[in-house]
């Protein structure tokens, strides 16, 4: 799934957009858009609020890139989505409190939009059943677990995402995949 | 190593990302071991159910809404550097006019204190006693 730019190419990407350059933000967001609505649409489960974060990543992204500083060892893709996973988070607290509050919809589950919405019925229970399945597991093992399968995120990467060591990584995915496991073999018996 | 110790590795093996000492051990003991092969190919198993949540590609008009959004940034960016081009030296300007007439204005007055001496009967003389008794 893994299918960014070279390291090298992204900075040069980012200090182009810290100088200004329309271009260059454009190429940036075509590489990553799509990646990072996808991880932050599997990370709250809802369409409508991954597309509001995911734009809001990219403004975060314009904005800073004149700071941008080149650190090593340290990807541009890591990066953003660190800033992505931190909107992320604070989506998914924003709409807990709000659903708090809203206890009357709580049992009502947002569908994804309808234009987007799968052709096949089965696919789109699946998908549904998965994302319901990923909001029960805890967020960080969530969010290790998705920046692994579906972005290809080495550990190492994983661990300046979310701020944890590297046996902290190890540990949050191998626990996120029991948790999707067991779900599994629920719906087998069930 | 025990299952339990094995089974607890075995999402790093998946990944590849044991080192390669500790993947060989896990590889040698899942050949000998079918419980936990089994659950290798259960926790595989829950990859693929991951791997296959459609792949969505963000709606054409948030692209459009972002390119816009950077538009207005960059040139609210531009009006306040315009702003900031024009304001700059003049507040420079006016700080700098101030301090300096502020400076004089302490000089004269430090300087008419040293002229308290003034002849009898002098218009000075008259006027830094009245200022005197005030006091």
């Amino acid at each position: 799934m893994k299918n960014f730019s070279s390291p090298n190419s992204d900075v040069e990407l980012i200090k182009a957009i810290g100088d200004g350059d329309h271009k260059a933000f454009e190429r940036l967001a075509d590489l990553y858009k799509n990646a990072l609505y996808n991880f932050v649409y599997r990370y709250i489960g809802d369409m409508p609020a991954a597309e509001e974060v995911t734009q809001e990543v990219f403004l975060r992204i314009y904005r800073a890139a004149p700071k941008f500083k080149v650190i090593e060892n340290t990807k541009v893709s890591t990066w953003i989505f660190k800033i992505a996973y931190n909107l992320s988070m604070n989506e998914l607290k924003r709409r807990k409190r709000y659903l708090r509050l809203l206890n009357d919809h709580a049992g009502k589950k947002e569908m994804p939009d309808r234009t987007q919405a799968l052709e096949s019925i089965e696919n789109r229970e699946l998908m549904e059943a998965v994302i319901s399945e990923l909001s029960l597991i805890p967020e960080n093992q969530k969010a290790a677990l998705l920046l692994r399968i579906n972005q290809g995120l080495s550990y190492r990467e994983i661990s300046e995402v979310l701020d944890v060591s590297v046996s902290g990584v190890e540990m949050l995915i191998f626990r996120a995949r029991r948790h999707l496991k067991q779900h599994i073999n629920r719906e087998h018996k069930g | 190593m025990k299952c339990r110790d094995i089974q607890e590795k075995l999402s790093a093996y998946i990944d590849k990302e044991l080192n390669p000492d500790r993947f060989e051990n896990v590889t040698q003991h899942l050949i000998h071991c079918p419980e936990c092969r089994s659950e290798l190919e259960a926790l595989q198993k829950a990859d693929t159910v991951l791997k296959n949540v459609p792949f969505y590609n963000v709606p054409a008009k948030l692209t459009e809404r972002l390119l816009q959004e950077i538009h207005i940034t960059s040139s609210s960016t531009e009006n306040l550097n315009f702003i900031n081009l024009i304001f700059a030296p003049m507040t420079k300007f006016f700080l700098n006019f101030f301090t300096l007439v502020e400076s004089l204005k302490s000089f004269k007055t430090a300087t008419l204190d040293e002229f308290s001496d003034f002849p009898p009967c002098s218009m000075g003389y008259i006027y830094f006693n009245l200022i005197d008794q005030r006091k």
